[in-house]
């Protein structure tokens, strides 16, 4: 999905002024877009935040989630419940409004009042700092989990690292349970992914690695924030059989590893790369298997 | 006056009239018909399928049977999905009641089209099986329309015909 087709898709579905706001960002500049109800609309871009004059009212933003889901929330109330949902073009909306629950689990979200649009990038070179480290010296590609705060460009730089190692003739197969890595519509891939790569679109992570390790032979799996106990068992499973994974894990450095000791003892990942707090994309260091600097 | 010829016209034309007015008793019973299979295909698919509004629109066109009927409410139906998709912020209500406007369908009457608006403005709210259970609300509330319909469209099915025949021989023989 390119920038204009974007701004296409999301101008019918937000307030004039926002759509033509959001048309006179360059290309990558936008990050996110925030709508409350009864507030001005904020856009905001690497550079800083900018408000619009459109101030919402509580059924206009539970209309303009509607229309950004492609009226399609009511079928996506597994999603709903984890916060946020993928809308076309890997863009991520998180929902806020008043949670029906039950016991502690949360049943299903009524009235939003409020969503923030993440903007998904597609930012060729995301990766170029990792790619040495993603092959050793016989050319075998690297397992790797890359590590950083939400925002931080770690779905981006594992996408462009799908792409180059696809384009390098590896099969990769990506388990893109939220659809934010290759943003599957009617079976094409509306993000670079690769040529050589397959996509396994909407499936949980546990049940998709298992998937894509007994159907697709992958000499690299790739998959977005690992989660529980059973993604990380789905995860060794596929390094134990000798396949390559790619993964991401929301943390600010690598003492979000710390729960993970099992993982860390059976040398999993060969990398780990930790991105920066402060600017997107930026790769503040690479540590090794120990968790030594390399 | 007309002779042979012209009354043989009288005739074929009375019967056409009656032909076309007995079609057109039967067509608000094809119509509903037509509906309810179309609703059918729209509760399978919120039942079992998880798309889209303006997909599932599109879906449901497709079981709507062969025949003019049928043709009609797909056309309805894509063009109902079809604004949906370009102006997703009218909602599945409006973008229904702006498909309705510009698909009149002959036979269709003021009962089915308020009970189908009834169940387009639930079609924007609530759980996949709430929307479901609007459906068939909606089924229920055709059902004994669609029966009327049924019993009006035989009963005077033949009537029409054998009228207009009728008709159509007389004025042939006046105007001999």
């Amino acid at each position: 999905m390119t920038w204009q087709e974007t701004v296409a898709f999301l101008s019918a579905c937000l307030p004039r002024p926002v759509g033509r706001a959001l048309a006179m960002q360059p290309e990558g500049s936008v990050r996110e877009v925030r709508v409350r109800t009864g507030r001005q609309v904020r856009i905001i871009t690497w550079e800083g935040a900018a408000a619009c004059a459109c101030e919402p009212t509580q059924p206009q933003v539970a209309r303009m989630a509607e229309a950004l889901s492609e009226h399609a929330l009511y079928a996506r109330t597994d999603e709903q419940r984890q916060g946020f949902v993928t809308l076309r073009g890997g863009h991520r909306m998180g929902l806020c409004g008043r949670v029906i629950a039950q016991g502690q689990s949360v049943r299903a979200l009524r009235d939003i009042s409020s969503f923030c649009l993440r903007i998904a990038g597609q930012w060729p070179g995301a990766a170029d700092a990792l790619m040495p480290h993603l092959m050793d010296a016989n050319g075998r590609i690297r397992s790797m989990l890359i590590i950083g705060l939400p925002g931080m460009g770690k779905t981006t730089i594992l996408r462009d690292a799908c792409r180059r190692l696809s384009e390098a003739e590896a099969r990769v197969c990506v388990v893109d349970e939220r659809g934010e890595l290759a943003a599957m519509s009617g079976g094409v891939a509306q993000l670079d992914v690769g040529p050589n790569t397959d996509v396994l679109d909407g499936c949980p992570k546990e049940a998709g690695l298992r998937w894509m390790l007994r159907a697709m032979s992958p000499d690299v799996l790739a998959t977005d924030e690992l989660g529980g106990a059973m993604d990380m068992q789905a995860v060794t499973d596929a390094a134990r059989a000798g396949v390559s994974v790619l993964a991401t894990l929301h943390g600010r450095d690598e003492h979000a590893l710390d729960g993970m000791q099992t993982l860390l003892r059976q040398g999993v990942f060969d990398r780990f790369a930790v991105l920066g707090a402060h600017r997107a994309g930026e790769v503040e260091r690479v540590l090794g298997a120990r968790l030594e600097e390399v | 006056m007309l002779g042979a010829g012209g009354a043989m016209a009288c005739l074929i034309a009375g019967t056409a009239v009656g032909a076309y007015l007995s079609q057109r008793r039967q067509a608000r019973w094809t119509l509903l018909c037509a509906q309810a299979d179309v609703l059918g295909g729209m509760r399978l698919l919120l039942n079992q399928e998880r798309m889209g509004m303006a997909d599932l629109l599109r879906a449901c066109a497709a079981y709507a049977p062969p025949g003019e009927c049928g043709a009609q409410l797909r056309k309805r139906y894509a063009l109902c999905a079809q604004t949906l998709m370009q102006e997703p912020l009218l909602g599945v209500p409006g973008a229904y009641e702006r498909a309705l406007a510009l698909t009149p369908i002959p036979g269709e009457g003021m009962e089915e089209r308020a009970a189908l608006s009834a169940l387009f403005d639930q079609l924007d709210m609530g759980t996949a099986s709430m929307r479901e259970q609007a459906v068939v609300s909606c089924l229920h509330r055709l059902k004994p329309l669609t029966e009327r319909a049924q019993q009006r469209a035989q009963t005077g099915n033949g009537l029409f015909v054998r009228l207009g025949m009728l008709l159509g021989l007389m004025a042939g023989i006046a105007l001999w």
